[in-house]
């Protein structure tokens, strides 16, 4: 199997939550594949998982590339919520000033109680920034 | 002291070669902010890239020269390529960037980041017109 041909990005729904799971290397290389993934993937949903478990390298390119997933979702009031559990890419959010904006949940219990809100606590995190 | 040199085609395809072998080096070096320093040449490298993927004067060449040096007090890299490279200054580039500071831009976001991360990081011209990213950090 080419490198071209390996998924990178696997979609799941829990109850009406997508779950859009990225793996390997979110990086300068991998990027187009992961931007044609992506767009061919997402449904309509009652809100969003971007599972970050699975990564192995990300760069400023990725980050771009959640930048911009977030902004779409924004842009059409949807909710958004990243699941990671790796200290450098929470640093990294943490230099990017990315942890302002995004919703970062280190399990999938807490990033699917988070997606499901009710109330305007998600909202006032995106908007106040 | 630890030495690493890398001269090798600045092609997209060859970045993970990069990654890993200056990777394998830091951790080899027990360079204690290994990742940081890691993320911050990865960076240097991808810019490097970029301008080769839209060079079109082939006289030049298109490899991308890496050097890294660990001491007992700090480690030194430098990135270089030769391409045009940023004409502006690294002072002027920055603040700009950070005038306009917003987590929602489109690019800067990478120099911004490699700003923060090192004790100190600048650009310039070598001796022979190549484009140099110069990276300082001092050790714990």
């Amino acid at each position: 199997m080419t490198e071209e041909n390996i998924r990178r990005v696997n979609s799941s729904f829990t109850e009406e939550i997508q779950v859009l799971s990225l793996k390997g290397r979110i990086t300068y290389d991998f990027i187009d594949g992961y931007k044609i993934e992506l767009k061919g993937i997402i449904e309509d949903a009652g809100g969003y998982i971007i599972d970050l478990t699975k990564v192995e390298q990300i760069d400023s390119t990725g980050l771009g590339l959640l930048v911009n997933v977030a902004k779409n979702f924004i842009f059409n009031k949807n909710k958004m919520v990243i699941l990671n559990k790796d200290d450098w890419i929470n640093e990294l959010f943490n230099v990017s000033k990315l942890n302002q904006v995004f919703n970062v949940c280190s399990t999938m219990e807490e990033a699917l109680k988070t997606v499901t809100l009710e109330d305007d606590t998600y909202w006032n995190k995106v908007t106040s920034y | 002291m630890y030495r690493l040199k890398l001269d090798f085609p600045g092609k997209k395809e060859h970045l993970v070669f990069f990654d890993d072998m200056i990777m394998r080096f830091l951790e080899k070096s027990e360079f204690e902010a290994y990742k940081r320093l890691h993320f911050v040449l990865h960076e240097a490298i991808i810019n490097s890239m970029k301008a080769i993927e839209i060079n079109e004067d082939k006289q030049r060449s298109e490899n991308i020269k890496i050097e890294i040096e660990v001491n007992d007090n700090e480690v030194n890299a430098i990135v270089i390529d030769w391409m045009t490279g940023i004409e502006d200054s690294k002072e002027n580039v920055i603040n700009t960037l950070k005038d306009n500071d917003n987590v929602f831009m489109e690019s800067g976001r990478g120099l911004l980041m490699m700003e923060h991360m090192v004790d100190s990081f600048t650009w310039g011209k070598g001796e022979n017109g190549e484009f140099c990213v110069y990276v300082t950090v001092k050790r714990e």
